[in-house]
């Protein structure tokens, strides 16, 4: 796989996936920091074809376990225990090869009406599938037989009522395309004990003809069609076939430069193509392409302030059933089936929860399966019953939450002086009058945003009597090409110009002790902390950075960066280009204006931190001492650009409470 | 050893070096003084740099979680860490092959070459290799261990000539080019 360009994706969010919470803590007991941070022990929720079943995975100190729930009966059931550390030998020729596993389950799926594939990471990569083919009686669920497939790809399952066989689309090293990758297709044969021998290349369903990233699949599992992105364009690939090549795929349709182009679904009468898409518009959205002229046609529905992220499809690939985006920091689903807007409409009002969205739908789209959650939430899972018209739950995800005094946040919404529109979070703490307040950057700076669920981090400065501010500046993703492409190259400038938007407005509306407010961050919000004391010192009384950038040439300046083109590219549009504009990156890098920091900082950086250097934070520590700037300063053994365990988490805020209660609480 | 404790011993910590003055070698009309800074995660039996000409290559190591730090002599020209060597048994090595990753230097004559920190990683089955810009760092200990060729020799970027930031280290109360 050719390497992501990973300081675009960096994000501060710092949940603690492999820490656990203790169940048994009582609702009285006050929260410590690392409570916050703990994630849920339960993941991976997927409902079966009749709608009576849930499966999920529950996490334990050493193990995990695979859960079928019953629906009706509220009977759950332990289908599977695994060590979560397991060790793994091959015998090679002359040696014999040892690999210590680390085992997580990131995904399951219902492959027909009794089996579950499993998908297992280990070390933060792909392990293996393990296909569970379950025993189902009216009072016991239970496993009947485990096969293993060491193969990287995921599932089709368009053949719902069959339960012999999936399409299985496998990952293959590809240089040609973008992304690094082709998908091969196969018929699998899923409760046979042997599943790799047919991922051999002569059963490849595709055996001729483009190779593509991703697949559209008819009933039987033919091809119909696909994508692949090609110098950052999109190519369209439709079945057209003749007699004596019935399966032949065509070429038929070009897209533009960095167009996101999805073939999701065939009309009724396989005359048009259902597409997410924002080729020649600014926003993603839902479009129809016509398979006789080769065109987009018509617009199905396109949000006049989001992208689209999803479309809804029915099991089985039936039909769409709605669209899905981020509105106001949270998942809004808006469904063409007035049925399934009564599903979510009963679940909302029943549960007061400040969202609810579907993850999944019974074939026959009576029962759904819905997250219900918010800002000051964990969150539950839900099934509802539209035949009984109720809603039966299937899990709290993190119960020690449940009586802690947790904030919900405020959407603020903001014009900036080129007409943007900005969005921003508040959320106040409780029975404080006057808070001191916490702006908050968030990372990335292109194509990340804040929202508005359950963020450890928000509730833990909370909690500790801080109100907070996240902004979505522009460059953040969602809301539609131009908002992005406007942040591009803008660190130190119109993003801040943003951020300063957003307090201004909060100072001027709502009750914080104007006098009392800190910008804090990570990574790009660690620069943007930094360099927002420099640029606009009466703004702020403090400042706090855990792996922020000091110097931006310095971005660029690792053997890594300069032997990848793609990447070298993406960055300079991101932040720069160090050769044309020296003296720009020089003039935004914190370390070269560290003699202008007049107010109390804090520089935290991990030994680990493989996306921003360690040396940024050396950087400007030496600066500040050879300044005689005062700061506090902290290297963190062992943490990377984010934080790994709750451990961590815990260590990091309990220094930065300390530093932010010195100097806004005094 | 970690690379945490690598950074704060060597920054902090008094070795040998600073408690009485080094001689400083002498240097012939083409050769130049290298800063070499080399971490690896794993085994690292000889860590190869090849220069031109004949007979210009130097090994170090072995490292193990370690590190190797120290000022050389070299003659002027580019310079590659080319591979590494694991022995196997008595008659068998193990390269892992680094030319393809393009980790050169460049050594002036007559100056104090920054040369960057090696960052060699391998788990056995794979491995890595990058050159880190870690300049205030490198520098520092450099101040610290080896202050003789920091005051008698100009410091010059050997792996991003154009970059101000050594200038900037060195001379921290001048204003800088573009500051306003």
């Amino acid at each position: 796989m050719k390497m992501k360009i990973f300081l675009i994706t960096v994000l501060m969010s710092l949940v603690a996936h492999t820490s656990f919470a203790s169940d048994g803590k009582s609702a009285a007991d006050k929260l410590s920091i690392k409570d916050f941070f703990y994630g849920s022990n339960y993941s991976s929720f997927a409902l079966s074809a009749s709608g009576n079943l849930v499966t999920y995975t529950k996490r334990f100190p050493r193990q995990y376990g695979i859960y079928v729930k019953d629906i009706s009966s509220g009977k759950e059931y332990e289908v599977l225990r695994a060590d979560k550390y397991s060790i793994e030998r091959f015998k090679h020729e002359n040696y014999i090869q040892t690999i210590k596993h680390d085992n997580e389950v990131v995904d399951l799926t219902w492959l027909g009406a009794n089996v579950i594939a499993l998908k297992e990471h280990s070390r933060g990569g792909f392990r293996r599938y393990v296909l569970i083919t379950l025993d189902i009686d009216d009072d016991d669920i239970s496993i009947s037989k485990v096969a293993f497939l060491n193969q990287n790809g995921y599932w089709l399952d368009p053949k719902v009522d069959d339960d012999s066989y999936a399409i299985f689309a496998k990952y293959r090293e590809n240089e040609e395309n973008d992304s690094g990758y082709h998908v091969d297709l196969f018929n699998i044969k899923i409760k046979s004990k042997s599943l790799d021998s047919q991922t051999g290349n002569r059963k490849r369903l595709n055996k001729r003809g483009p190779k593509l990233e991703r697949w559209l699949v008819d009933e039987k599992g033919q091809r119909t069609a696909g994508v692949r992105y090609v110098d950052k364009k999109p190519e369209l690939f439709i079945r057209q076939g003749t007699k004596s090549k019935p399966n032949r795929l065509k070429h038929v349709w070009t897209g533009d430069v960095d167009d996101h182009f999805l073939p999701v679904l065939y009309d009724e009468k396989n005359s048009a193509l259902y597409i997410l898409t924002n080729h020649k518009t600014d926003k993603k959205s839902l479009q129809i392409f016509d398979l006789s002229s080769h065109e987009i046609r018509e617009t199905v529905y396109i949000h006049p302030k989001y992208d689209l992220r999803d479309v809804i499809i029915s099991r089985g690939s039936v039909s769409i059933l709605g669209v899905e985006y981020l509105e106001k920091g949270a998942v809004s689903q808006y469904y063409f089936d007035s049925r399934l807007v009564e599903h979510k409409e009963a679940l909302s009002k029943a549960s007061g929860a400040e969202n609810t969205y579907s993850l999944g739908t019974a074939y026959d789209n009576a029962n759904r399966l819905f997250s219900v959650s918010g800002s000051d939430s964990g969150g539950e899972i839900f099934v509802y019953r539209e035949e009984e018209k109720d809603y039966v739950s299937v899990i709290d995800l993190k119960p020690w939450l449940k009586n802690a005094s947790l904030q919900k946040s405020k959407v603020i919404t903001l014009t900036a002086n080129d007409n943007s529109e900005i969005e921003a979070f508040l959320t106040m703490p409780e029975e404080i009058s006057n808070p001191p307040l916490l702006v908050i950057p968030h990372g990335g700076p292109i194509g990340v945003s804040d929202t508005r669920y359950y963020s450890p981090e928000i509730q833990v400065l909370v909690d500790a009597g801080y109100a907070t501010l996240q902004v979505n500046y522009r460059g953040s993703s969602g809301y539609g090409k131009k908002f992005k492409q406007d942040g591009m190259g803008q660190w130190g400038q119109l993003i801040e110009d943003d951020i300063e938007l957003a307090l201004k407005h909060v100072k001027n509306n709502f009750t914080i002790a104007n006098d009392k407010v800190c910008i804090i961050g990570g990574s790009y919000g660690g620069y943007s902390a930094l360099y927002s004391v420099i640029r606009s010192p009466e703004l702020y009384q403090c400042a706090a950075s855990f792996a922020g950038v000091t110097d931006l040439a310095l971005l660029f300046q690792r053997s890594d960066i300069e032997n990848d083109d793609n990447v070298q590219s993406q960055l300079r549009k991101i932040v720069g280009n160090p050769e044309t504009e020296q003296d720009k990156l020089f003039k935004y890098s914190p370390i070269y204006h560290a003699s202008k920091i007049t107010k109390p900082v804090f520089i935290a950086h991990g030994t680990e931190d493989e996306v921003v250097d360690i040396e940024h934070g050396y950087r400007l520590r030496f600066a500040l001492q050879a300044n005689k700037i005062k700061h506090e300063w902290s290297v963190l053994d062992g943490f990377g650009h984010s934080f790994e365990t709750v451990d961590q988490a815990e260590h990091y805020y309990s220094k930065l409470i300390g530093f932010l209660d010195k100097h806004l609480k005094k | 050893m970690k690379l945490s404790i690598f950074l704060s011993l060597l920054l902090y910590s008094l070795y040998g070096y600073s408690q009485e003055k080094a001689i400083i070698p002498t240097l012939e009309d083409d050769e130049g003084f290298a800063i070499i800074a080399i971490y690896s995660k794993g085994k690292a039996g000889q860590v190869i740099l090849e220069g031109s000409g004949f007979g210009n290559a130097h090994s170090f190591g072995p490292l193990n979680y370690s590190q190797h730090f120290s000022v050389i002599k070299l003659k002027a020209g580019t310079y590659n860490w080319s591979r590494v060597s694991n022995k196997v048994d008595n008659s068998l090595k193990q390269y892992s092959k680094l030319e393809h990753l393009n980790l050169n230097f460049e050594v002036k004559a007559g100056k104090l070459n920054y040369t960057g920190l090696l960052m060699y990683e391998t788990n056995n089955s794979s491995f890595s290799a990058k050159i880190l810009n870690r300049t205030s760092i490198l520098l520092a200990i450099t101040k610290q261990d080896f202050p003789e060729y920091i005051d008698n020799f100009e410091v010059v970027n050997g792996i991003y000539p154009n970059d101000q930031y050594i200038d900037f280290f060195l001379n921290k109360s001048k204003p800088v080019v573009g500051e306003d």
